[in-house]
């Protein structure tokens, strides 16, 4: 638990897509969860969209944790996938290059920092950043939208 | 998976404490045990029976599923089986990320927290090559640059800090 993820615009993913390849579709069903950035209830959706946009996606893999790289250790893909699109965060992203080398792999999330959630207020507050995004700590986001920032501070976290 | 370090070692962390402190260990079950036990109950266990075999009153060892969610630690505020636990105590001593760390005192603004641990960011974990930093937090001084990060040992090493549990 505890990466805050949020999605790219399935628009700028695409730009990195070749409609001639066959593509697999890696989704974590852990901390994207939280932010509504991947996981069951989305993972699917955004299959379905790159099938609308003309693209063929050969696997669908929803993995629990997969930043526990021996998932990815006992992962089998069609071989005739060359481009993995992950909805995971960037420590998930870089244990699969280590398994899969020579994949090509396309990131469908920006990973922002380190959360904390609460179901009961509705929030998932951005408690640490990574380089780049520092003007968002202590941001507020809808649990599981992490697309869409709440007004006010429900958690008031002490540093 | 988050990667966190101790910035404290046993002795430091006894500095903190006074033998009258009424003390719980709270210490999560998810990132941080990975993290060479840091957490989880070897971590909780570990830290636990060096305090009481020094003195110190060790109150209570309360493990949770994960310390960055509000909503687990709040449950241990309200129900009847910990409740009274933590309005007696004096110290919480988290064996969490710093989000675990920073959460806690939202809900017990009345404990002192002490924070022994450093999160240093995220990377992955596997049997065969124990956990990896590969994506460090801003403001942490480490250069990382490839996929297959570094090891929690080196992480600490390099920052002068303690992997593992205590």
């Amino acid at each position: 638990m505890g990466a805050l993820t949020r999605q790219r615009t399935m628009d700028d993913i695409v730009k990195e897509l070749d409609p001639s390849e066959r593509l697999a579709v890696i989704s974590c069903n852990n901390c994207v969860k939280i932010s509504g950035a991947g996981g069951e209830g989305v993972w699917e959706g955004f299959c379905d969209d790159l099938e609308k946009r003309g693209f063929r996606v050969e696997d669908r893999v929803l993995i629990t944790n997969p930043c526990s790289r021996g998932y990815f250790e006992n992962l089998m893909l069609s071989p005739v996938v060359k481009t993995v699109v992950m909805l995971a965060c960037e420590g998930a992203q870089n244990g699969f290059k280590t398994v899969f080398p020579n994949i090509r792999l396309v990131a469908a999330n920006e990973t922002l920092g380190l959360f904390v959630a609460s179901k009961a207020d509705g929030v998932v507050k951005l408690a640490m950043t990574f380089p780049g995004y520092e003007n968002l700590k202590n941001t507020e986001f809808k649990l599981k939208d992490t697309k869409t920032i709440l007004e006010g501070e429900k958690i008031r976290l002490v540093d | 998976m988050i990667i966190s370090v101790r910035n404290f070692d046993y002795e430091m962390l006894k500095k903190e404490l006074r033998f009258e402190d009424k003390i719980v260990i709270f210490s999560c079950n998810n990132c941080a045990k990975k993290c060479n036990g840091l957490g989880g109950r070897p971590g909780m266990n570990s830290l636990g029976d060096k305090l009481e075999s020094d003195g110190f009153n060790v109150l209570h060892r309360e493990l949770c599923g994960i310390a960055c969610s509000l909503d687990l630690i709040r449950k241990r505020a309200n129900e009847e089986s910990t409740r009274g636990i933590f309005e007696e105590a004096d110290v919480i001593i988290p064996l969490s990320c710093e989000d675990g760390e920073k959460a806690l005192p939202v809900v017990f603004p009345d404990i002192r927290i002490i924070k022994v641990t450093k999160t240093l960011g995220i990377g992955w974990g596997s049997p065969k090559e124990g956990v990896r930093l590969t994506t460090p937090l801003a403001g942490v001084d480490l250069k990382i640059d490839s996929p297959q990060g570094i090891t929690i040992d080196e992480a600490a090493d390099r920052l002068g800090m303690f992997a593992g549990g205590f």
